[in-house]
């Protein structure tokens, strides 16, 4: 496990954003789906993924309703709202913008003369 | 934002839901990963244990979800609120006296306030109401303007091309037989498209028709809602009711709230038709106009427009109307002359100044309360609280006064808005907006409110201000570091000396009113008030067709009048003093040149019977006053005022010329006396010229009757009623009232405003005196320690007394400076509106000053005492 990626602290709301953007999910579900897209990247407790849920839902970002779920049992599903579609575009632009930044920083060799 | 409080609700009322629902999501997402790890192959019980590590402590996320549901700004408002409470609690005492405070700043404003909106602002409740344009006689070179003559009128209406209706009216009363007693009934005579003009859609029946104010027209009406359902109970169908004699047909009635504030209390509305005479009449004005602004023409194109008319009318009818323009008034500013919005405005520049007032007072309360909490907020701030966080904390503390004083405060408005309307003579409400009945609507509601907040806040700004400031280590340390005294108290100076420039702001303009209503009510008015009882009627010209009719009619009823007990001397006279009514004729006198066109001087006319002078007390200074021998066939004679007498007689003597009165009217009537000036219409009226005629000899049917009692007047007012009605069942009279009373309804408007600016200044000096012993007595204890250490090194009493009164007397020096710049800059305002004014009032100043000083003298007086008192080793003790 400690050979795994943790995830970067502030990335796990636009993951989620990502997660549910593909569409409606169960929070059990949402943990998947992360831990499909990101190859394994994970959330040091699975249960601090519910604080971020309910935090995205009462920004309005996320919107939730019961629902059954593949083994039929009652679940909580979230979707996306408009106004999450939105900030999830505006987050990954910044979020592709500060990536090619580091990298290049990160890339760049001294300079030779 | 919206979102949030939208989760946040639904969290807050659905608390048992919620809580369910959380812990069915978690317990799901346990079961689920324990089912796919049992998948996979772990036993089921490793598997459950697995699920829980991997999921960390459930009970923390719930708090976590919980906490990410909050609105903060809301619990924390919520949080103050308790805590708030928790302090008031805790000194009841202040509160209410903030509570009444505040009441007393948001009610004195908001009453001010509902009085300017509902009798200046909303006074003119017609559709598109700024194009209504009321119009004049102007007389250019005088600059005086009057009513219009019909012809005029008649080229105005036909020859202009800015107005869409252009309508004329002339008030009237009129005897109403319909009912059970006859009665006076105020209304009248409108041109056709009057209501057009203004814009009023009837109630019930129809509008008079264009061709319905032509001459030989059917007689038809129009009456108020109130007349309709008080005196006639039924369906409009041909009702006909008689007015002075004559029937005529009710047609229509206006809407209930219908009310053209310039007619008064008008009842009836007649189609104004002219005869042949009045159509050629140019000479005497009669009419009130009233027009509607074609929609797309500016103001100053009707000026030109409407100027140029007059120009060409001028031309052409030199005669009478050489020097004629017309004035242009808007509506608004027409019933603005009846309001004395000048005056209303003044008011409530006072409201603010007392609610100003208030608002200081409370700021110097809670800037000493927040000294005394400094190390409550040193701590608070010590253990992270943040400043701005303390600073919300104080506003919420302070707002929830703001219920209490709202409440109050209405409550303040709504009784003195009561209270000014029924200060106001019935007679005079008629011409007052929405009958001078002033409500607390929801205009007035959102004023106090805002008002109250705006309060709120002013006052909480000095306290959070020194939120601020606070110096942690410095405050905790010891009870207040002598800078931060310092600045607080240069603070609270300033406190002080605002209240003191506001008290004299408002001091000044009262005193002045004062002062005027004192010279206004000393003027002699030339006649007799006391112990007089007037009535007006008129004789309907169907049954008193004739001269000698009326003038039989008038005998006998003074003769029946005259053998009343009680009743000392009687007379009547066409027009009285105060009686709202009267006549103007130009004059010529014998042997004079003919003055140029627009220079023929006017007087004043009245018909007296031979006891009037007695009757009302108008004292003769030269020759003889109307007696029983100039009677119908005897020469004509005429009586004239002094004023009249010393403008054209002033080299020579009166008696014995000869006046012609009047264009229509050839005979010359001769001098023979010379009485006093009587204040006619106003007990400021400068002088006018006046005459009298004998009644025998120009017998008209309007007269007014004069009884001089030896008991109280009114007593007799029944016994009037029957005198008249023994002689003619069928006739009314009307307005049966003292002498007295028509004038101090006359003179109401400038007691009322006297009344209310001095209780008013009151108020605001009594508020400013509170302030100021609050603010020096905190002084004077701030220095108790100083004190102290002065007297135990042998200051003397007296030297302490002065020291602390140096103190206020600076305050007061600067303070009264200030308020005399603001106080004379109001007094200037004010002074046009003024009776009697010069411009040397330094009476009134010096008073102003005086009161005030006295109140601050009486303010300090109980702290400097205290100062004097000091013991010195008790306050050394202390330390």
């Amino acid at each position: 496990m400690s050979e795994q990626a943790q995830l970067l602290p502030g990335t796990l709301d636009l993951l989620i954003l990502k997660a549910v953007s593909l569409g409606p999910l169960h929070g059990y579900g949402v943990l998947l789906r992360i831990e499909q897209i990101t190859r394994g990247a994970l959330l040091a407790e699975q249960g601090a993924l519910y604080p971020a849920l309910s935090r995205l839902e009462h920004q309005g970002l996320l919107e939730s309703e019961w629902g059954i779920s593949d083994n039929n049992r009652r679940a909580k599903f979230y979707r996306l709202t408009a106004a999450g579609r939105r900030r999830f575009r505006e987050e990954t632009a910044s979020w592709n913008r500060l990536a090619v930044a580091i990298a290049a920083a990160l890339s760049a060799k001294p300079q030779e003369d | 934002m919206f979102p949030r409080l939208r989760s946040f609700w639904h969290t807050f009322w659905n608390r048992s839901r919620f809580e369910r629902d959380l812990d069915d999501e978690m317990r799901f997402h346990l079961e689920t990963r324990t089912g796919d790890l049992v998948r996979s192959g772990l036993p089921k019980e490793e598997a459950r244990r697995r699920a829980g590590i991997e999921f960390g402590c459930a009970e923390a996320y719930q708090d976590g979800v919980r906490e990410s549901r909050r609105v903060t700004w809301l619990e924390d408002f919520a949080q103050d609120l308790r805590y708030g409470l928790r302090v008031l609690e805790k000194s009841p005492g202040l509160m209410l006296v903030a509570v009444l405070t505040l009441a007393l700043g948001v009610g004195a404003s908001s009453w001010l306030f509902s009085m300017l909106r509902q009798w200046v602002i909303e006074a003119v409740a017609f559709p598109n109401p700024d194009r209504l344009e009321v119009l004049w006689k102007l007389e250019t070179k005088k600059g005086w303007n009057g009513p219009v003559s019909a012809p005029d009128f008649l080229d105005w209406r036909a020859r202009n091309q800015v107005f869409e209706s252009l309508s004329a009216w002339t008030s009237g009363e009129f005897n109403f037989t319909g009912g059970d007693v006859p009665e006076r009934v105020h209304g009248a005579r409108v041109s056709a498209d009057f209501f057009r003009t203004l814009g009023v859609r009837l109630a019930a029946g129809r509008d008079f028709l264009s061709g319905e104010d032509r001459p030989g027209a059917a007689h038809v009406a129009i009456i108020s809602d109130g007349l309709w359902r008080d005196r006639l109970k039924s369906e409009l169908n041909s009702q006909v009711v008689k007015l002075d004699g004559e029937p005529y047909m009710i047609i229509g009635v206006v809407p209930e709230d219908f009310h053209f504030t310039l007619m008064g209390r008008a009842n009836i509305w007649i189609p104004l038709v002219f005869t042949e005479k009045q159509r050629a009449d140019r000479g005497t004005g009669w009419l009130n106009i009233i027009g509607r602004r074609k929609p797309e023409v500016a103001q100053a194109a009707l000026e030109a427009s409407m100027s140029t008319i007059a120009r060409n009318i001028e031309e052409q009818y030199p005669d009478t109307n050489t020097n004629s323009g017309i004035l242009i008034n808007s509506l608004a500013k027409e019933i603005g002359k009846h309001v004395g919005d000048q005056a209303v405005y003044t008011a409530f520049i006072v409201g603010i100044c007392i609610a100003l007032i208030a608002c200081s007072n409370l700021a110097g309360i809670y800037l000493a309360r927040a000294l005394t909490r400094r190390k409550e907020m040193c701590v608070r701030l010590a253990l992270g609280a943040k400043r701005s966080r303390l600073a919300r904390q104080l506003l919420s503390e302070n707002a929830l006064l703001l219920p209490g004083a709202i409440a109050l405060g209405l409550l303040m408005a709504n009784l003195g808005g009561k209270w000014v309307t029924s200060a106001i003579p019935y007679e005079n409400r008629g011409y007052l907006p929405n009958y001078g009945r002033i409500t607390v609507d929801t205009a007035t509601v959102l004023y106090a409110v805002a008002i109250a907040a705006l309060s709120v806040l002013l006052f909480s700004i000095s306290p959070v201000l020194e939120g601020y400031r606070l110096n942690l280590t410095g405050a905790l340390k010891e009870s207040g570091s002598a800078t931060s005294v310092a600045r607080s108290q240069r603070l609270r100076k300033l406190l002080v000396v605002c209240q003191i420039v506001l008290a004299l702001i408002v001091l000044v303009p009262a005193g002045l009113t004062a002062k005027s209503l004192a010279i206004l009510l000393s003027a002699d008015p030339g006649f007799r008030a006391d112990h007089v009882l007037t009535t007006q009627m008129t004789l309907p010209s169907t049954k008193y067709a004739k001269n000698p009719q009326r003038l039989a009619f008038y005998n006998q009823l003074l003769e029946r009048l005259r053998n009343l007990p009680q009743v000392e001397s009687v007379g009547a006279s066409q027009h009285i003093p105060f009686g709202q009514s009267s006549s103007w004729l130009d004059f010529w006198i014998d042997g004079r040149p003919t003055p140029a066109p627009g220079e023929v001087p006017a007087t004043l006319i009245s018909a007296a019977t031979p006891g009037y002078s007695q009757a009302i007390g108008l004292s003769v200074i030269r020759g003889r006053f109307i007696t029983e021998q100039d009677g119908p066939n005897m020469f004509p004679v005429v009586v004239i005022s002094q004023t009249l007498a010393q403008r054209f007689f002033a080299h020579e003597d009166a008696l014995g010329h000869k006046l012609r009165l009047g264009r229509d009217d050839a005979t010359w009537y001769t001098i023979i006396g010379i009485v006093k000036d009587v204040k006619f219409y106003d007990l400021g009226d400068g002088p006018i010229n006046q005459s009298y005629v004998a009644f025998a000899q120009v017998p008209g049917p309007f007269m007014s009757l004069v009884l001089h009692t030896s008991t109280d007047p009114m007593t007799l007012s029944s016994a009037l009623q029957r005198a008249v009605w023994a002689l003619d069942k069928e006739q009314p009279i009307s307005s049966v009232q003292t002498l007295e009373t028509r004038i101090n309804n006359q003179e109401a408007p400038i007691r009322n405003i006297t009344q209310f600016s001095v209780y008013f200044a009151l108020l605001a000096l009594f508020l400013a005196g509170i302030g100021i012993y609050g603010v020096m007595a905190y002084l004077v204890e701030s220095r108790t320690r100083e004190i102290g250490i002065r007297i135990a090194c042998g200051a003397e009493r007296q030297n302490i007394l002065w020291l602390v009164l140096a103190g206020s007397v600076k305050l007061a020096v600067t303070g009264i400076s200030l308020g005399l710049l603001g106080a004379w800059a109001i007094a200037r305002l004010l002074m046009s509106q003024l009776y009697g004014m010069t411009t040397n009032n330094l009476d009134v100043y010096a008073l102003s000053i005086a009161v005030l000083c006295a109140a601050i003298l009486f303010a300090t007086l109980v702290p400097v005492r205290r100062a004097t008192k000091v013991d010195p080793l008790v306050v050394l003790r202390c330390e």
